[in-house]
Parts: C-alpha cells; structure tokens; sequence
C-alpha cells in the first residue's frame, strides 16, 4: 500500500473526532471517503497532510512513518493536499499561485508541470496574470488542483473538490480528478457529493462519527441500499451536490 | 511546528475562577462586598511609599487599562496611543484650573472627561475606517502628535510643563489638602475612578453596545450586514476609551500638581496595552491583575535589594557592570513578560470569548469540539463533533406580529431595473432587471462568476451598482450603507457561513434583534428602562427564533462549536431576527447530504409561509427545483431566463450554460 492509516485518533480538545480510522490506498487507486457531515472525512484528509496532530496509531506513506510530520515534509515526499476551502493566495497572480505548488521540489525545472496544468485547466492558461482572489469559485478550485499538481505527488488527496460548483462544472471537475488519475497519480479524495465520487473511484469507505463502518469497491458501494439511502439520496436522479464538511 | 507543541499552561488562576462561575449570586455579592472592604482597608495600613505606588503607577494604570481594555479587547481595534487621551485629560485640568481658566478641580473633572472624549472621536472620526495594522500605526502617531504639541507649544508650558495645578477640595472623608503628601485620600480617589468606569464598561458590556463590539471584533462586515452601525459604535469605542483616559489624566494632575510632556512617553502607552494583554483582553478582572503586575512588579524590584547574588549573576550574564539590581529592573520584567506570553497567552483572567478567539488563532481551536480547554468558563455541553443532527424543523411558527403576513402575490417588493456592476473592466453584472414578489420563494442560479453573489451584495450595500436602480418597495437602496439597508428590510446569510463563531447561538441572533432596537452608549451606561426592555424582547425573540429553526437547545452553545447543519440554521435564524422584509439566502444546501438538504427544504418552506419573501441562491437543482417559485439564470453578469421551474429545467440557453448536457444522467 502507498498510503496506510491504522488505528488512527484524534481529538480536538477533549473531544475524539477519529476513533480509531484505518484506510489504504494502492498505487495508482482513486480511492474516496463519503460520509455525512462531522463524519471526520476532512479531519482524516487534514491528519494525512500532517495539519492535525495524531492522538495515537499510525501513519505509513511510501514504505516510511510519516506520523507526526510536518506539513511541509509531506509535500517534500510527495504527498500533497487541495485543500477544502481552496485556501488559494488571493494577492497571488495565477503563476504565482501555482509556482508556489513547486516551491517544495528540489527540481525547479516547472515548465512542463506547467505546461500540464494548463492542458488539464486551459481556463488558468487565460487568467495567468489575474491575482487568485479575483477568479470564480470554480476557477479557484481548478488552480487548487493545478497548484497541487505542481508538486508532482505520488498522492493527491482532495478534499471536497465539487464544493459549491454549478453542476455543468461538477462534471468537468471530476473528469479531470480521472485524467490526472490516469496519468499515474494516486487520489485519495472527500466528497459529499457521493453518487459522483463513487462513479469515479476505484473502492471507498464511508466514515460515520469517527469511524469507518463500511469499506467497498466504489462500484458496490453504489448498488449498496443502506448506502443509497443515507448519502446518495432516495432518487434515481443524483443531486448535483457539493460543498464544505465541518465549520473551521 | 509550533502549532502541534503543546506547552503547559499556567493554571492557578482557571481553578478560582470555576470556583467563581459556579457561586450562587447572593455569594457572588458577598465576596464582592468583602473584597471592596479588603480594598478599602487595606491601603491604609501600608506605608506612605507603598499607598504612592498604589495610586500611581497602579491605580493609574488599572483605570487606564480599563479604558484601553474597551478600545482593544472589546471591540478589537488596536490603539498604540492610547497615553495621548491621558495627555489631553491631564493637560485640559491644568489649562482649566491654572492659567486663564481659574476653575476648581472639581469643577473640571466632566470637562476633562468631555474634553478627552471629543479628542477621541478627533482622532476616530477620520481614521477608524482603517483596520488592524493600519488604525495601530495612525495610533501611533497620534500619541506622538499629543506630547510633541505639548512639547513646543508655549501655552502648554513647552518643555517645563504646568506647575501648581491645584488638589480637588476635601471631601468629608477624603482629606485632599490636609496633609499635602498623604496619598492615601488619592488612593481612595482613583479607586472610586475604577470602581465607576468598572460599573458603566460592565453595563456597556452587557448591552447591545457591547454586543455590537464584539460582532464588530468576530467579523466587522457581518456586523454591518446584520445592522450594526459599525462605524458608530466603534467611534463610541473610541470616545468610551478616551474618557477614562481623561479621567485618569485629571486624576493624575490633581494629585501630582505638575506635568510635562515627559509625563506621557510613547512606552506608557505600551505598558498599558501589556498590561491589558497580560492580563487578559477583554476581561475586567484580568485588565486589574494585568494592570498590577505591571505596575507593581518593576516598583517591587526596586525594592528587592538583597540581591547580590542575582546581580552579580546578571552582570555576568549580561556584561553589564551595574552596581545596583533596580538597573535591571525593566530587564528582568520584560523577560518576565515574554515567559508569561508562551505560557499563557490567553492572559490571567481571560475572557472566555477572546480565550476561544486565540486558540482559534493559533491552531488549536476546533471544529465542532469545545475550544480553549482550559479557559475560564468552559462550554458545557456542544460535545459531539458536529455529527449530522438535523431533525426536520418543529412547527413552530413565528408570532403574528414578527411579520406581516402574506400570501404569494403579484406584489412588487424587491425590484431590480438594469443593474450593472463593473470592477474595472470587468462586468459583473450587465443590465439586469428583475422583480421579486411579496410571498415568493425567488431562486437564483448560474454558473460560478455568473454574478449571483454580486447581486446580493449589490443589493445589501455591500457593492454600490454601477448603474441601475434597486427598490425596495418602492424605496431605492442604492447608494445606502449596509446597516440601514438591513433596517429597511433586508436581510442575508452568507455562502461560507460567517456567524460570530465565539458568541453563543442566542447573542448571534440578538445582533439581528438589535438592528431594531434603539439603546445607545449613554442609555446603556445610565441603565434606561428601555435598554432593559430592548434586552428582554430581545432575549425572547432569539429564544423564539431558535424554536423556530428547530435548534432551541443550542441556545447557550457558541456558534463555532455547532455541528454545520445547525450553524446554517443559525445563520438563517440570525438573519430573521432583523425582522426583514426580504430574505436573501446564499447557497444553503451547500454541504448537506440528502436527508439535510429535505430538512432545509422544509424550513424554508416553512419561512415562506411565515411571510416572508424568499431570494435563493443555489446550486443544487433538486431544493431549487422544489421549493422555488420562479427563477432567474444568470450567465456572465446577464440574465439569460426567467420563469417557472419547470420552464427553466427545459430551456436550451439554460441547459447550455449550467446545467450542462448530461447533467441529470446520473
């Protein structure tokens, strides 16, 4: 396995908001966490990328324990977050938004990362030399992607990529979350837009108040009736869903 | 990572103060009596150097803390110059009673107090639309300015000050002039300074002033989007803050007989906003213990002269060659600050809510967990991590008299008539014109950038419209500030949620009640009828309101530890205490999974059939679908289609521009 938690726990204060979560993802695997909210899906992603500090378990990426390192080590090893919210740096043009996605590679050579980005979001291509903050929600949420990608990781974590975004973009999002899968990077991604994040993963694990309850192929998971009922809504027609998990 | 260090804290003080929160009142009253004795008492059997030390710096320092505490831990502005207040006071006493004036002490005690607070509102008119480090920085200045005036002006005396600026006259227990260098009568008057400006912050406090300060200080455009008038109650700020400075000004006059611009150095200011930092923003008793330490450590310093020991190893330390421990005096206590600050940043005594406001600032807080763990008075219950408990709303339904009752009709409330926003050269919005219905569920879609957003800011005063008219019955809201939009009848949540994430669920709403309430500074501090009136209304409603969006037990929670569903509740809530006539919703469904999204379906159905015009915004086409009457597309700023759902849902531009071919495939 690339990336393994075993046992892992959290608290935020007093309180346990992991209770003890294990998940693998494989090389090369689109793997999603869904789950309502307050489940601990973002707590998971954020205790990965090293922003909360772990109560107790572990944490494998790589072959090496990577518990209790610092962020920016991560990104260093290859292991490299878009995270909810975009958290783009609004005084920042495009570029520089996304030079700063390489800021951690001893190899600066980015042009063809660039060049990457760019053929995935042609859209950042036009706004290069706009400062982020005055790109659309959806525009900011493909230069989080791209600023990601700029890192060349080996895992790519997301999280909630489709956070409120028009349905038509929704879709393109997503495609794009399998083309940069299909180019070799490992995903790990949240979503509450579950029905979406279960087309395109490979197997997925649903999270329930601290806990994993359940762990699939995507592809069953999206025949499972309890599943069905709980996060993908009684009809036939999937919502366009999105947005944020737990108040920061 | 500093963030995942977790130091010790110093707690001896957290435990007393548990033990405070959890007396009952009449004990409360008791031990206050007893400690106001112990105060009384006490300075009396000090020697004389030590009474002079208690009136100054101490005293002084305590009264001055007070009045900073109001300007930086109240309402989060952050003043560097606080000592030229202090400056105007002392220097309005000695023009007053000295030269040309001829007024008694007595007699200039309101003048100095009045004269202080108009050069606050000097100072604040023209600079409080500056934030953060910019208002520091103007502070700053002004504090220089006030001693550099009193320096070169020769009516001030220049260089050599004011001399023989006469005691107040004997009061029957206080014997000012009897024994010319007793300091014990001045005791007891800077005492009673502290006990007065104590009472009046804490009314203000308690009020819909201090409400406002505190909204002002979470999130100061919320606050003026909920009906805050910002600007004003953050000049009141000022001008409260100034007084006492004034007050502590004519105090020290009075006393000392003589002042000169080295009276009031720039590190006076700074020793006071230690003082209330160390002690704890925000918090009375911490601004007294913070206000203490600083002025009483470095006097008992001096004291502390059996030292040779320490000062040879200070010397050494250091290289210095001092020959007496007092030189090291301010050395040893700004190392004593920096220990204080790592360890407990919070201050001694804090406030809860700023308390919570700094572990939210330093990584520590959480997300629907109780924040600040060991803070002074801890968040009982919001224990579970914002688990997902959202019940479909009671049936309970808002009062008669909240809102005028209406059924849908062909009524114009709301009208929009080829509005246009540029920001340079981009357009936001180009030319649209609509009109909203009284009773309507509205809805609003587009793609991302469309200008949807830009719209609802456009209308609440947050963007002033290119060009183009908004009418709200029939009364245009362009070009009105955003806080006397909201009193016209308009209210909003916000797409990524923005309560005041540090006050309970019930002061968020009361901050929307507000926008309709009428107590001010004065009325506060004088305790009116009104005001008590106002606050119990107030209360009431927020209790009614929280009923209403189906969270009543939430009501003493703070904000920031409510699960998500609820905060939206909450915002929802918040935006109807403001008893509007319109609501505009931004994005609700945003983040909830099906069974939720059902739940705020019905609660908005729910708010329709209260009365209440609805506008939404939203992406997720099944709650638009549902619950909207009509709706309107935007694309690039312009308004592509408008009609009823099942119009919208087949409309080729529509389709193309946001719902996108194969939008409903799942």
């Amino acid at each position: 396995m690339l990336l393994e938690l075993v046992d892992v726990r959290v608290h935020y204060g007093k309180v346990e908001a992991l209770k003890g979560v294990s998940v693998s993802v494989g090389d090369g695997e689109i793997v999603t966490l869904i789950g309502a909210n307050g489940a601990g899906k973002s707590t998971t992603l954020k205790t990965i990328s090293g922003v909360r500090p772990v109560t107790s378990g572990s944490i494998t990426f790589d072959g090496e324990d990577i518990t209790g390192k610092a962020p920016h080590r991560l990104v260093e090893m290859g292991l490299c977050q878009a995270p909810e919210g975009r958290g783009i740096f609004p005084g920042m043009s495009v570029r520089e938004n996304l030079d700063m996605g390489a800021y951690a590679r001893r190899n600066k050579d980015t042009a063809s990362d660039l060049e990457r980005v760019f053929e995935l979001f042609p859209r950042l291509l036009e706004r290069a030399g706009q400062p982020g903050g005055t790109l659309s929600g959806g525009e900011q949420q493909m230069l989080a992607i791209g600023r990601a990608l700029m890192a060349r990781p080996k895992v790519l974590l997301l999280d909630e990529p489709s956070m409120g975004l028009a349905p038509k973009l929704v879709a393109q999002i997503f495609a794009i979350i399998t083309e940069i899968n299909a180019q070799g990077t490992t995903i790990l991604l949240v979503e509450q837009n579950a029905t979406q994040a279960l087309q395109r993963a490979h197997r997925a694990y649903v999270l329930e108040v601290g806990r994993v309850v359940k762990t699939a192929d995507a592809s069953a998971l999206l025949d499972d009736d309890a599943v069905r009922a709980a996060y993908l809504g009684g009809g036939s027609k999937p919502a366009p869903a999105q947005t944020p998990e737990e108040p920061t | 990572m500093i963030r995942n260090l977790h130091l010790p804290r110093l707690s001896i003080v957290d435990p007393v103060a548990r033990l405070w929160l959890g007396l009952p009142r009449w004990a409360k009253v008791l031990l206050q009596l007893a400690l106001l004795a112990f105060v009384i008492w006490y300075p009396s059997t000090l020697e004389p150097k030590w009474q002079s030390v208690l009136f100054f710096p101490v005293g002084v320092y305590i009264l001055l803390g007070l009045g900073l505490n109001v300007v930086v831990g109240l309402s989060g502005m952050l003043d560097l110059g606080y000592v030229a207040f202090f400056a105007v006071g002392a220097y309005a006493t000695a023009k007053l009673t000295v030269d040309g004036g001829g007024l008694t002490a007595w007699e200039c005690v309101v003048l100095a107090i009045i004269i202080a607070m108009a050069a606050g509102v000097m100072l604040g008119g023209p600079t409080l639309r500056l934030r953060g480090d910019y208002l520091a920085i103007v502070t700053l200045g002004f504090g220089e300015i006030v001693r550099i005036v009193a320096q070169n002006s020769e009516s001030l005396g220049q260089a050599r000050g004011i001399i023989n600026i006469p005691h107040p006259s004997d009061l029957p227990l206080l014997k000012f002039n009897e024994r010319p260098l007793d300091p014990l009568p001045y005791v007891y008057l800077v005492l009673g300074a502290i006990l007065v400006a104590i009472f009046m912050i804490g009314r203000l406090q308690r009020s819909r002033v201090g409400r406002s300060w505190a909204a002002i200080r979470e999130d100061e455009d919320a606050a003026e989007l909920m009906g805050v008038p910002t600007f004003n109650m953050k000049l009141w700020s000022f001008a409260i803050g100034a007084s006492t400075g004034g007050l502590g000004g004519w105090i020290y006059a009075t006393k000392v007989q003589f002042i000169n611009p080295d009276t009031f150095p720039l590190n006076l200011s700074f020793l006071v906003l230690a003082a209330v930092v160390l002690g704890g923003l925000g918090s009375t008793a911490g601004v007294i213990a913070g206000a203490f330490a600083v002025g009483f450590i470095p006097e008992y310093l001096r004291e502390f002269a059996g030292g040779d020991e320490v000062l040879r190893f200070l010397n050494r330390v250091t290289g210095g060659e001092a020959n007496n421990i007092t030189e090291y005096r301010f050395f040893l206590f700004g190392i004593a600050l920096i220990i204080m600050m790592i360890f407990r940043p919070q201050g001694l005594i804090p406030s809860r809510q700023r308390a919570a406001e700094l572990a939210e600032a330093t990584g520590e807080g959480s997300m629907g967990a109780v924040a600040g763990v060991d803070e002074a008075d801890v968040v009982a219950t919001a224990t579970e991590v914002g688990t997902a408990t959202l019940e479909v709303p009671t049936d309970v339904e808002l009062p008669d008299d909240f809102i005028t009752r209406a059924t849908e009709t062909s009524e114009e409330v709301l009208r929009l008539d080829g509005l246009t926003m540029q920001f340079g050269g981009v357009v936001a919005l180009n030319d649209v014109s609509m009109s909203v219905h009284r009773g309507e569920i509205f809805g609003i879609i587009g793609p991302n950038g469309a200008g949807k957003t830009t719209l609802f800011n456009c209308i609440t005063g947050v963007f002033r419209p290119t060009s183009g008219a908004i009418e709200l019955e029939g009364r245009s809201l362009v070009g009105r500030k955003p806080h006397k939009i909201t009193e016209a009848g308009v209210a909003r949540t916000f797409q990524n949620i923005r309560l005041f994430p540090n006050m309970t669920a019930i002061d968020n709403i009361m901050v929307g009640t507000d926008a309709r309430h009428t107590t001010s500074a004065p009325g506060a501090v004088m305790g009116l009828p009104k005001h008590g009136r106002e606050e119990r209304l107030g209360r009431a409603e927020a209790v009614r309101l929280l009923e209403f969006v189906g969270i009543p037990h939430r009501a003493g929670e703070v904000a920031r530890n409510l699960p998500y569903g609820d905060q939206r509740r909450l915002e929802i809530a918040r935006a109807i205490a403001t008893q509007p006539k319109i609501l505009l919703l931004d994005e609700p469904a945003a983040g909830f999974n099906p069974a939720e999204k059902q739940a705020l379906v019905e609660l908005i159905r729910q708010i329709c059939r209260a009365g209440l015009t609805v506008v939404l915004i939203e992406h997720d086409m099944e709650v638009v679908m549902e619950v909207c009457h009509r709706i309107a597309v935007l694309d690039f700023g312009e308004k592509i289609a408008e009609g009823l759902p099942e119009e919208i849902q087949t409309d080729e531009r529509v389709i193309q521009a946001y719902l996108g071919v194969d939008a409903d495939a799942p």
